[in-house]
């Protein structure tokens, strides 16, 4: 069974990651930026919760991790977020091809 | 006893140097006492010495102290030695014993001859301590114990030689004369260092005892040893002036006279041919080596002779005098015999110091070098100065019953049996020895004295030190010889390790006629002095221009240096600037200069940059190290 | 293939899908509306792993609040956010080229890794509850300071005067 295979849930957060790095070199918008890394996050997510099916004796654990995710991820987009609003109003531009101070 | 003596002698000279170095000023007149007094007290140790070995029991004694030692065995590929360590110390000996004597007694009056010379000179005290230094470096080249001692105090005594031809320093010619003595003695010795080192390394041994002529002819083959041999005779050429680097020796007479009696004719320019003597086994070992050294020093005694004929200055007469005679040592040397070079090393010292301490006395008194000025001043009335004039240049001749005559009478003899060739030419040198001699006594004996004699006279004591000198050497010049010939049951020849020679009539004849012709033709040409005075100073001609230019040899000097020596520096000197600091160093940091700005551009200051470095090349490391942590532990 | 696993792979293209639009459209609120398609997809996935309230929780704040989060600030900075900028093609090759390397490289790595197999456990919320509670006490609280550290800070930013 597709399903019940561990790869097949390896593969789509595989892909996931992929993507989500794909996004982060590719996009020059900051919130696009976040926007991928959010996919990065639930790669992990998924990756937690597919091993805490198939492989560890605990099965909590596993979830207790991905609500750790989740928690820290609202963290993060929420002064993310207001940093990129506080940027954009300072700046008037949120594009990261414009933040070349440390360039030397 | 020994020990003490030796101390004595070589440390006295030191002391008076220190010494006089170290006085106050007020106190400096003091000066010449204190060197005359140590100078007195190294010349009785030196005789005191000899009077305890006269009879030859207990030589040679070494009294050596540890130095370096060596344990890296894989230096010495050629020869098997267990240990190697380089003393220093003293050696006595023979050779040593004569040659230490000769030299402390004649430096003795010589600075004793000095009060009176540099009696009103302002630099009196720095005179004064060179000279002792002087002394004391020579002494310890004579007393050395091995060929590496012996350089140290031969750079020394250069030093030393430096320092008393520039005395008078603010005078152009005298530091111009000073450094090309120098220069020549040291390129010479880089000869003289090189043969030293590749001794050691092929050897083993710089120690004077160990070097034995079949030990040496045991050890290396004949191409070695002649090398060596060539080596450290290009030292001896530098030191005694031989051809072609005899040109520093008539310009030293630019120092004060006294140091052209005791420096370059009777001590240091003989530190040559008494290292000739010294290591003769190694000369001796290759007879290519014998056979160079011979025909340098016929080239030299004929150039010197030569060039004598036709000069002024009666110091440039004696400077190219002793190049001469030391052209006959070399050749004594070369032709087999060191006892023969060393008798007329000996002989030699005596009579041309007095030579040059007469020429100082004429200098002093007339204050002029030229010897028919000296002769119109009223020469011939110095009473001393003249009479061991005529002594000293009896027995530069090879008059009998004088020293010279004993001393250059053995010399023929090994001349003649080493060949004919040698012996003919050894003849054309008395002759002409004995030319420029009678030459230089005439000029000054029968010029008409137009004025009075400027009899200028200092005190008592320094009159007396001036005559005091002359006096004993011209009795030595008498005396010396007669130590070679049966009068004194040869006691010299034997003490250098000759054997006893008849009166070989041959040469006795030979050399009468030619002193007795050479006399003759200088009669007839110099009996009116001012008539040969126009003469010489109308003279031209290829022959007398090529006398008068030296052979054109300090212009081959210079032109060596300025087109070849010169040119090269500025050819390197460019070569450095545009290779070495344009390419090498410049182009370095240019090249690294221009990788760090290439490199900083990875510091682009974007985000996206940075992480896709990481993503890429950091995350491939980490997978490397997980599978090599995997395969660690599967 | 039984119905589940048609199911299971429609979500898992919808997830796909939807990550893709979530990076590759140009207007960003596009983005965000891919990226809300993609997690709902990732929660469907956690219910097939019986982890269903993780799926509920990942819909409720993922999408509900931190998605409409990111809606907010694009909406507040939209000028910039509406233009439609041309991509370099180098730029677009080297996350091309990484993505698709890492891609492979973790496929790899997961493929040759010997899982081991534990079927047997308690999945449910009980047991959620008692290890947050329980074991994992201290993360739980330290997260919890982090949240409020996380509003701190965000009401500080954002009441900085324009002057600073």
């Amino acid at each position: 069974m597709i399903a019940s295979s561990l790869q097949s849930y390896f593969v789509i957060s595989s892909a996931l990651f992929a993507l989500g790095i794909f996004g982060l070199l590719l996009r020059r918008n900051l919130i696009a930026m976040l926007i991928a890394l959010e996919l990065v996050l639930n790669s992990a997510s998924l990756n937690f919760v597919a091993i805490n099916k198939f492989c560890l004796p605990d099965k909590s654990l596993g979830q207790v991790f991905v609500i750790f995710i989740i928690a820290l991820a609202a963290a993060e987009v929420c002064i993310g977020l207001s940093l990129i609003l506080w940027l954009y109003r300072k700046k008037e531009t949120i594009n990261i091809e414009e933040a070349k101070e440390l360039k030397g | 006893m020994d020990l003490r003596l030796l101390w004595t002698i070589q440390l006295a000279p030191l002391a008076a140097f220190l010494f006089i170095g170290l006085l106050p000023r007020p106190a400096r007149r003091a000066a010449p006492l204190v060197a005359i007094v140590l100078a007195l007290t190294a010349a009785l140790a030196s005789v005191t010495l000899f009077l305890l070995h006269a009879d030859g029991t207990g030589l040679p004694t070494q009294y050596l102290h540890p130095w370096l030692s060596v344990s890296d065995h894989s230096l010495w590929p050629f020869v098997e030695i267990p240990e190697y360590v380089l003393s220093v110390g003293f050696l006595v000996d023979k050779l040593n014993l004569l040659m230490i004597t000769v030299v402390t007694v004649i430096t003795f009056f010589v600075q004793l001859f000095s009060f009176y010379y540099m009696a009103q000179d302002p630099s009196r005290p720095r005179y004064f301590a060179f000279l002792s230094f002087f002394a004391f470096a020579m002494t310890g080249l004579v007393l050395s114990s091995n060929l590496l001692q012996t350089f140290l105090f031969w750079e020394l005594v250069g030093l030393a030689s430096y320092l008393l031809i520039g005395f008078w320093y603010e005078k152009k010619s005298a530091s111009d004369a000073a450094r090309k003595a120098f220069v020549i003695n040291r390129l010479a010795d880089l000869g003289f260092y090189l043969g030293i080192l590749m001794l050691f390394i092929l050897f083993g041994s710089v120690n004077f005892l160990d070097l034995d002529k079949a030990a040496l002819v045991a050890a290396l083959p004949q191409t070695t040893l002649a090398a060596l041999g060539l080596l450290v005779f290009l030292g001896v050429m530098g030191k005694s002036a031989q051809f072609p680097f005899h040109v520093w020796l008539p310009d030293a007479m630019e120092g004060p006279t006294p140091v052209s009696a005791l420096i370059h004719s009777a001590t240091m320019v003989v530190a040559g041919v008494f290292l000739l003597a010294r290591a003769f086994g190694l000369f001796a070992s290759a007879d290519l080596t014998m056979t160079v050294i011979l025909v340098i020093g016929l080239l030299t005694a004929s150039v010197g002779a030569l060039l004598a004929l036709i000069q002024r200055d009666i110091k440039r007469i004696l400077a190219y005098s002793t190049v001469s005679q030391l052209g006959l040592m070399v050749m004594a040397v070369g032709a087999g015999s060191a006892a023969s070079g060393m008798f007329h090393l000996v002989t030699h010292a005596f009579f041309k110091s007095l030579l040059f301490l007469t020429a100082g006395a004429f200098i002093h008194r007339f204050h002029t070098n030229d010897i028919w000025e000296i002769g119109r001043a009223g020469g011939k009335k110095a009473h001393l100065p003249l009479a061991a004039l005529a002594l000293g240049l009896l027995s530069l001749s090879g008059i009998p019953p004088f020293a010279g005559f004993f001393s250059k009478d053995l010399i023929l003899e090994t001349l003649h049996e080493r060949g004919l060739f040698f012996y003919y030419a050894g003849l054309a040198i008395s002759f002409l020895t004995a030319y420029y001699s009678f030459r230089l006594f005439l000029v000054i004996l029968r010029s008409k004295s137009g004025h009075d004699a400027h009899a200028h006279h200092g005190s008592f004591l320094t009159e007396l030190c001036g005559a005091l000198p002359l006096i004993f050497l011209a009795a030595s010049s008498v005396v010396a010889g007669l130590a070679g010939t049966s009068v004194l049951d040869f006691k010299l020849l034997r003490w250098l390790g000759g054997e006893e020679t008849h009166l070989n009539l041959e040469i006795l004849t030979a050399t009468s006629l030619l002193i007795a012709a050479a006399a003759t033709v200088a009669f007839v040409r110099f009996h009116d002095p001012e008539a040969a005075e126009k003469r010489l100073t109308a003279a031209r001609g290829p022959l007398y221009a090529a006398l008068e230019n030296k052979f054109y040899i300090d212009d081959a000097y210079a032109f060596l240096v300025k087109s070849v020596g010169l040119r090269l520096a500025d050819w390197l000197d460019r070569f450095d600037r545009a290779f070495i600091n344009g390419v090498l160093v410049n182009g370095t940091s240019y090249f690294i200069l221009h990788i760090g700005r290439w490199l900083s551009r990875l510091q682009s200051g974007l985000l996206q940059d940075y992480l896709a470095w990481a993503m890429t090349v950091g995350v491939a490391v980490l997978f490397w190290a997980i599978q090599l942590a995997s395969k660690g532990v599967s | 293939m039984t119905v589940a696993d048609i199911v299971f792979c429609a979500i898992a293209a919808m997830t796909l899908v939807g990550a893709f639009l979530a990076v590759w459209l140009k207007n960003v609120f596009y983005n965000a509306l891919g990226l809300i398609l993609s997690l709902f997809g990732v929660a469907a996935l956690f219910i097939f792993l019986d982890a269903e309230f993780l799926a509920v929780v990942e819909v409720i704040i993922y999408i509900g609040a931190i998605s409409i989060a990111i809606l907010f600030a694009i909406m507040l900075s939209r000028p910039w956010a509406t233009q439609h900028t041309h991509r370099e093609p180098a730029k677009l090759s080297r996350a091309l080229i990484s993505a698709a390397l890492l891609f492979a490289g973790l496929l790899g790595l997961v493929r040759r890794t010997a899982w081991p197999q534990v079927s047997s456990g308690d999945l449910s919320i009980q047991a959620i509850g008692k290890s947050l509670l329980g074991t994992y006490a201290l993360p739980f609280e330290a997260v919890s300071i982090v949240l409020l550290v996380a509003i701190i800070g965000a009401l500080v930013i954002s009441s900085a005067k324009e002057s600073s």
